[in-house]
């Protein structure tokens, strides 16, 4: 009874495991297999292509394509995570405040752009800023004061200097609401009874807010930073059915660049290599992700 | 002059409140709108959004048209599917590891939480290699195991979380009183962990139900998803139908909001990873 007991554990993690390595360990190390070798498409039915050594690698430095999709990526996640931290920690005080009524509802309200799907968000607003038969465009010349605060324009989706920029403000868009509920818990951390005895004390509220509210909420901010940081790396969904990462290459994210690559293109080995740089990227924001998650996790 | 303070903040607060409602609802609202619009408002250059002309047409073409239909069951046959195996296949490691000590059990859960980084794009190819030369592409099984897969670790977490606060005592006293391993756990911690599993079922169900490159790259001949089935729509009627994209759009966005209105706090639990307790 007992000796069979001991096996019982990992019996009921085995499922689980088999399945994990099985469809994401084997085909990582597959991936790391593919970066050595000068495959195709063609390649992958007929034989294995040839090995080329770390050739992917030292041509993915030179090439321009490749650095402008990082170039991309550090805008993209930059003014992403920026601005979905920001305000979702914005939403997040307002809604924690006393005085407002009907939270349930904002937040609700709030909810809806996260839970909807990539590919809905990309259809509305390629709808919203279609140059032709957009809302956006199509109002401005009806209400011609959208000109003058600058959202009288047509090319928000064509015009290479800005189509970045507008994924980024659409992926906040999507994503703020997780920020939202995270520093919700956050601010939900902090008792009371703290303000209150600093209310005693006759702090004002500036004071109150970087005295106290601000560093308590550190933690939750920086794993709150990690977090939105490691997914929107690997966001390239939007982009994909919005641009498809043009025009030009302009919106051209990292992880669309490995895509791009690899099922337009054809060249499984030079993806392949490219996503290698795409998963360090992921390790270092995940190491950091592991140092910050204990802090949060006690609480 | 301290009240005059206080109803300024008020203003400012309510006012960021309401632009931050505007800006969640408007590109969403206008998709609406054009879907209700006939079809020959987009056909005028400027289109008139703001005519009175509305029509439930465009909703009556798309819940007619077989294609649509046979994306949308397949996406609900994979989710329901997707999430069952993840739900079911995770519960069970996850109360391996909140109730045994066993060697090697930190390796393991560091190992399951490391896995959620690995960027779905590094994996996407390499799978459609795999499948490519097993000749399995193109089947609901890939899509379903891969999709499973992609929701299992977050599910491992939290429902681990739950099981850990179901007090072992109770399930003790279930051996006292003549109940098997299985039985206690089917009679006592289940129950009692149901509102995790509901989280996690929702969490997996409609993460695989909004999964786009998944089922773009590993399927889209025979089995194809509404969010594949979408940009097939469009490539046909692009500038033509805007108003039929957009009602098929709401067609499975609205399922998605019915589904969060009515589990509103089990949804935010499990789409943050137990991190949020509703």
């Amino acid at each position: 009874m007992t000796a069979n007991k001991k096996y019982i554990p990992y019996l009921l993690i085995l499922p689980a495991l088999l399945m994990l390595i099985m469809l994401t360990i084997f085909p990582l190390i597959w991936s790391f297999y593919t970066s050595t070798r000068d495959m195709t498409l063609f390649d992958l039915m007929m034989h294995g292509g040839s090995n080329v050594g770390i050739r992917n690698y030292t041509d993915l430095f030179k090439d321009s394509y490749f650095w402008n999709a990082l170039k991309n990526s550090l805008i993209f996640v930059g003014i992403s995570v920026f601005g979905q931290v920001f305000f979702g920690t914005l939403l997040a005080s307002v809604l924690h405040s006393k005085f407002i009524k009907g939270k349930g509802l904002f937040r609700a309200i709030y909810l809806i752009p996260w839970i909807a799907s990539s590919v809905i968000v990309a259809y509305s607003w390629i709808y919203f800023l279609d140059a032709n038969l957009g809302f956006l465009p199509s109002m401005s010349y009806k209400w011609t004061f959208l000109n003058s605060i600058g959202l009288g324009r047509k090319d928000w989706l064509t015009n290479p200097s800005l189509v970045i920029f507008v994924l980024a403000v659409i992926n906040i868009w999507k994503g703020t609401a997780f920020s939202m509920l995270m520093q919700s818990a956050g601010f939900q951390s902090i008792p009371d009874s703290v303000y209150e005895a600093a209310e005693v004390d006759g702090a004002s509220i500036l004071q109150r807010f970087s005295k106290i509210t601000l560093p308590l909420l550190m933690p939750f901010i920086l794993i709150n930073l990690v977090m939105t940081t490691m997914i929107t790396f690997n966001v390239y969904d939007i982009i994909l059915v919005m641009t498809g990462g043009g025009p030009m290459h302009s919106s051209e994210v990292l992880s669309l660049f490995v895509y791009n690559v690899g099922f337009n293109q054809g060249e499984l080995g030079y993806a392949a290599a490219a996503s290698t740089v795409l998963l360090i990227m992921n390790l270092v924001t995940t190491i950091l992700y592991l140092r910050y998650i204990k802090p949060v996790e006690v609480n | 002059m301290a009240k005059k303070r206080k109803r300024i903040i008020k203003i400012l607060a309510y006012g960021f409140l309401i632009l931050w409602v505007l800006f969640s609802l408007v590109p969403l609202a206008t998709m609406l709108i054009t879907a209700l619009k006939p079809a020959d408002t987009f056909m005028k250059y400027p289109p008139d959004y703001f005519s009175l002309k509305l029509t439930g047409e465009n909703f009556k073409v798309v819940l007619s048209d077989s294609r649509w239909i046979k994306y949308y069951l397949d996406t609900i046959w994979i989710a329901l599917s997707a999430s069952a195996i993840s739900v079911f296949v995770g519960s069970l490691a996850a109360y391996s590891f909140a109730r045994h000590n066993f060697k090697m059990k930190k390796f393991f859960m560091i190992f399951i939480l490391a896995l959620q980084m690995i960027p779905a794009a590094s994996i996407v190819i390499p799978l459609y290699n795999m499948f490519a030369i097993m000749n399995l592409l193109d089947t609901y099984l890939v899509v379903i195991l891969v999709d499973s897969v992609g929701t299992m670790p977050l599910v491992i977490w939290l429902m681990r979380g739950y099981f850990a606060t179901i007090p072992k005592e109770l399930e003790e006293a279930g051996y006292i009183d003549g109940c098997s391993n299985l039985q206690s756990f089917w009679k006592i911690t289940f129950p009692l962990a149901a509102p995790g599993i509901a989280a996690s079922a929702i969490f997996s169900f409609v993460r695989s139900f909004n999964d786009y490159i998944i089922a773009k790259t590993l399927a889209g001949g025979r089995v194809i998803t509404y969010t594949v089935g979408l940009t097939t729509f469009s490539n046909q009627y692009e500038g033509i139908d805007m108003s039929l994209v957009s009602a098929a759009s709401f067609t499975a966005l609205v399922p998605v909001i019915i589904l969060f209105a009515i589990f509103h706090k089990y949804f935010v639990i499990g789409m943050t990873g137990g991190a949020v307790k509703g």
